[in-house]
């Protein structure tokens, strides 16, 4: 299966919020060692291999995303850097995926989200933290949603 | 109830009730096969090192939903990855397993938790294309 976590051009990533699950997280917020924040989505899955992309966000867009001023679609169909990454983890070999920039207009229409789904989550619940705070941990006494499954 | 060897303790959580009603899933088969329950811990065991055990309880669950409306739009919205799956409707009785409400982007997506030998498979069926639409 593959570790869509660890990306050698991003780096080791960690799931900051998850935003959609289906038997394991298929949209959601991560970032690296360096703090630089990714959006990720599943995007295609057939014989050979699972396809997901990881579109770079700064936390101002990343606000805007979880709030829904933007939406699903264009959060990868108009990425901040005009392009993002593909990559693809073959089954026969996960651990090697096949990692490619794609430009914003490269990307097929029917990998990204359907235009005009969004989030609609409240700002005052960001988890993304500022420079000098450390993350915020799983609180083990809320009730087990989605959202709390980070590390 | 006898539960995997591979669940960690307290799982399913104490706020899981005994499975009953009616459950959407998408599937790979028709007819529906064994292979369609198969969980994401059960694939993937090693993404689970060192990660909670709400979050690996979590994984050797499966997502179902209790709305088709919310099992449609999860399939529209990622066209490429869940276009293929069918949506297969089973009725789910105490003997498989528990179930808990842990809404995704839809508030319908319940986690089930299915014992040893209960062979889910056995009371889904997809359902037709026209119900789908």
């Amino acid at each position: 299966m593959a570790d869509i976590l660890n990306i050698s051009e991003l780096g080791r990533l960690e799931i900051i919020e998850i935003y959609d699950y289906y038997d394991q997280p298929i949209l959601f917020a991560c970032k690296n060692a360096a703090g630089h924040l990714h959006l990720v989505v599943a995007a295609d899955e057939n014989d050979q291999y699972e396809t997901w992309l990881y579109a770079r966000v700064s936390p101002e867009r990343l606000t805007l995303i979880r709030s829904g001023v933007i939406d699903l679609h264009d959060a990868f169909a108009d990425p901040e850097d005009g392009r993002l990454f593909q990559v693809k983890f073959p089954y026969d070999n996960p651990t090697s995926p096949q990692i490619e920039y794609l430009e914003s207009n490269q990307i097929p229409e029917d990998m990204l989200p359907t235009r005009g789904e969004r989030l609609d989550l409240k700002a005052e619940t960001h988890p993304v933290p500022s420079k000098t705070e450390p993350m915020p941990k799983h609180n083990p006494t809320l009730t087990m949603k989605n959202r709390d499954l980070v590390n | 109830m006898e539960w995997p060897h591979f669940y960690p303790v307290n799982c399913p959580p104490v706020e899981a009730r005994p499975a009953s009603g009616k459950v959407y899933r998408l599937v790979r088969n028709d007819p529906v096969q064994a292979e369609d329950f198969r969980t994401f811990f059960e694939e993937n065991a090693r993404w689970f090192t060192n990660k909670p055990t709400t979050t690996v309880c979590k994984g050797c669950g499966i997502s179902v939903y209790t709305e088709l409306q919310d099992i449609k739009r999860l399939k529209n919205r990622y066209k490429r990855k869940f276009g293929k799956y069918k949506i297969a409707e089973g009725e789910l009785d105490a003997k498989f397993g528990m179930i808990q409400n842990t809404p995704s982007k839809e508030e319908s997506h319940h986690t089930w938790w299915v014992p040893i030998r209960a062979e889910p498979w056995t009371v889904f069926n997809i359902i037709g294309e026209s119900k789908e639409q």
